[in-house]
């Protein structure tokens, strides 16, 4: 069964059980935070990713290896660079399919931990001086951006979720940090 | 403050900045929608171009004699129809189809690379702009045939350099979409959706790719030695030098069989996809028609040689690429067999979809069989270099794979526009096509079998009845297209409202229904859910 919203999705603590979009946004809650967590999807595990390339560079290189043979080496630097390329393009696709963002909202704080890549980043904002910002909304071509705002700075999150995703997750944060100068209560 | 916190602070400073206006949502466009759309446009240009070439090349043989071109000029004509029907039409026509759905199928919210799709796209039109600018340096476009066999291609004037370049970029470009396009199958999937759920146009255009990457380094490696045989003094097609030029066949060919089933394999997708939907049942023997298309891609790289058996080779060799060559029926034997057992009993009914893909399945088959004839040694010893062969690959090709790219427009424009388009005119367009695409090659056949050379502006006046007839066929094709065109306009900027399913009344498969009609430019308002 599909979740309805992010109030239905699976705990964290039983990530074994996937079902669309479960990968990609969690929501829990302890005694003291409700914590969100953001991941990107990778449809390909890293062997999988290897065995795939591997897999594929078996025709080029045979090729490019018996057109060496036989002298016309030309091939060969036009195979190897577009193996290269591959490469370098499941790379980017998995590593941007590793991104990870938690969002940890509790009584006075609002934090945010990103692993876009490496080092991890946190941001802390106070809550009560916070407001959550969805930006390009009426816009058509472009996607929306969900910002966290406070004191002048902003974060932006979830820039990886689908536009679904992004404005259901902007509604339940909008819920849960309230406007500038407000602080609501907190879900039991 | 972390780095990427600062970013953020720059980036809230813009939040008011809207979509990109006029020519740089396109220039800058790395939306999968907008670049396929960008895709089938270009395409659809080089359609005409090429159409247009091919009716002078038409026109020229109406009747005997010379009419209004000098044989130079023909030549030319030939050679750029070939290669901007090949690399300027068909191909980007399957990459913005294959664009505009791969994501939308596997359930991706784009294309897994966006900025390197922006890219392998906007080098085509510079890439096709050299090409045509070569019919204006001196000495004129390349004449020596697609193929560019050497000796023959280094006789061209100024223009050689630019023509192996744009072979070059357009390689570029068809490497960049299939890598995308692998990127983005194997690993933008939505959870559930696993390899043997995927919809057929995405497995065919999957071993495509592959295609793709195995052999355009070839091409580029022999273009490039092309290009140092005559300026850089080397001899590796060279027989003064100690070089061989039927190695440049080989290599071309090793090239060029592929390339063929390249421009085939998403065709059998598209078709794979509207069979069922009209049929109203499931398509039969999906796991069969998954390893067929696989098999075919395989033996599509041990056939080469049945294109150069007139180069002489040995015995043994003119037996095994022969017979591996009639191995692909079996497979390709497979795909008909369940295309027609998907209608076998099915609830048919025949909108203009259904007609282009029932036609592909009558007249490719045609082509399939006359392929099947040339792949005879002693047999193609007598068709080689005749009109049959002309024949042969404009029946794989176009009622082939532009049949299957008219089916496709059809099939998904409603999802595109948010549109039905007019279906009076579609069925009248497909029957003239139809009937005009028969008209126009079937004569071929019996031409060549007379023993009518290709490539010749002029001819025996023997042959010139059935020529006569082929160029009527040609003009009236051409024309009927026209109505191709103006049916899409007119689909594009209003008509009845399509809905989300479009074809309420059959039974369309697969994600890209589940999305709203025209599809939002960010796909998948509700997410998918693939069981």
């Amino acid at each position: 069964m599909r979740p309805k919203s992010l109030r239905d999705f699976e705990p964290l603590s039983n990530p074994d059980k996937r079902c669309w979009p479960l990968l990609r946004t969690v929501e829990h809650r302890d005694a003291q935070s409700i914590c969100f967590e953001l991941r990107a999807h990778n449809a390909l595990t890293s062997r999988g990713a290897w065995l795939f390339l591997a897999t594929v560079s078996i025709g080029p290189m045979l090729t490019a290896g018996f057109c060496v043979w036989q002298g016309f080496w030309p091939v060969l630097p036009f195979a190897g660079l577009e193996l290269l390329l591959l490469y370098v393009a499941l790379r980017w696709s998995r590593r941007k399919g590793q991104q990870r963002q938690n969002i940890s909202i509790s009584q006075d704080f609002v934090t945010i931990t990103s692993q876009l890549g490496v080092p991890q980043a946190k941001t802390r904002f106070p809550r009560h001086w916070t407001r959550v910002k969805l930006c390009g909304f009426r816009f058509r071509h472009l996607p929306t951006r969900l910002l966290i705002e406070s004191s002048g700075q902003a974060c932006e999150v979830g820039a990886f979720l689908t536009e679904d995703e992004r404005r259901d997750l902007a509604k339940r944060l909008q819920e849960l940090v309230g406007r500038m100068n407000e602080s609501p209560r907190l879900p039991s | 403050m972390s780095a990427s916190h600062t970013h953020d602070t720059h980036a809230a400073g813009h939040d008011d900045h809207g979509p990109m206006k006029g020519w740089r949502r396109w220039f800058y466009a790395t939306n999968h929608k907008d670049i396929g759309s960008m895709y089938l446009i270009f395409s659809l240009v080089m359609f005409l171009t090429g159409g247009a070439m091919a009716m002078v090349i038409r026109a020229e043989l109406l009747k005997p004699g010379m009419q209004f071109v000098d044989p130079g000029f023909f030549n030319s004509m030939t050679t750029m129809h070939a290669l901007i029907m090949v690399f300027g039409a068909v191909m980007p026509a399957f990459t913005g189809l294959a664009n505009w759905m791969i994501p939308l199928q596997v359930g991706a919210p784009d294309m897994a690379l966006p900025r390197m799709n922006n890219l392998s796209f906007w080098i085509l039109p510079f890439a096709f702009s050299l090409l045509l600018l070569t019919l204006l340096v001196p000495g004129g476009s390349p004449a020596g045939g697609w193929t560019l066999y050497p000796p023959l291609v280094l006789q061209t004037g100024d223009a050689f350099p630019m023509a192996i370049f744009a072979v070059h970029l357009m390689g570029a470009s068809s490497i960049m979409g299939a890598i995308n396009v692998i990127v983005t199958i194997m690993n933008m999937r939505a959870p559930g959706m696993t390899l043997l759920k995927m919809p057929l146009f995405v497995w065919t255009w999957l071993i495509t790719a592959y295609l793709l990457i195995a052999v355009m380094p070839v091409l580029a490696g022999a273009v490039t030695m092309l290009l140092t045989d005559h300026y850089f003094g080397t001899s590796f097609f060279n027989a003064a030098g100690g070089g061989d030029p039927v190695m440049f066949q080989h290599i071309f060919w090793f090239f060029g069989h592929p390339e063929v089933y390249i421009m085939i394999l998403p065709a059998f997708g598209v078709v794979s996809e509207i069979i069922p939907t009209f049929s109203r049942k499931p398509l039969f023997g999906y796991d069969a028609m998954v390893y067929a298309t696989a098999s075919i891609a395989f033996l599509s790289f041990i056939v080469w040689a049945h294109h150069m058996f007139t180069t002489g080779m040995p015995l043994v060799g003119e037996m095994f690429f022969m017979l591996s060559t009639m191995l692909i029926a079996i497979p390709t034997g497979v795909k008909v067999f369940n295309w027609t057992a998907t209608m076998w009993k099915g609830s048919i009914s025949f909108e203009t979809p259904m007609l282009f893909s029932l036609s592909f399945l009558f007249l490719f088959t045609i082509g399939g069989f006359s392929g099947l004839m040339l792949a005879i040694a002693p047999a193609d010893f007598q068709y080689h270099d005749t009109y049959f062969v002309v024949a042969h690959f404009h029946y794989v090709l176009v009622p082939g794979a532009i049949f299957s790219l008219m089916a496709a427009t059809y099939y998904w424009l409603p999802k595109w526009t948010g549109h039905m388009y007019n279906e009076k005119l579609g069925k009248l367009h497909f029957w003239l096509s139809t009937i005009f695409v028969n008209v126009l090659f079937f004569p071929q056949h019996f031409l060549g079998l007379a023993g009518m050379p290709r490539r010749i502006p002029d001819y025996s006046t023997q042959f010139a009845d059935w020529n006569f007839v082929s160029s009527i066929g040609g003009f009236c094709f051409g024309l009927t297209q026209l109505l191709f065109v103006y049916n899409i306009v007119s689909c594009v900027r209003g008509g009845v409202k399509a809905s989300d399913k479009v074809w309420d009344d059959a039974t369309p498969h697969g994600l890209e229904w589940t999305v709203s009609s025209p599809a939002p430019y960010h796909s998948f308002e509700v997410p998918p859910e693939v069981k």
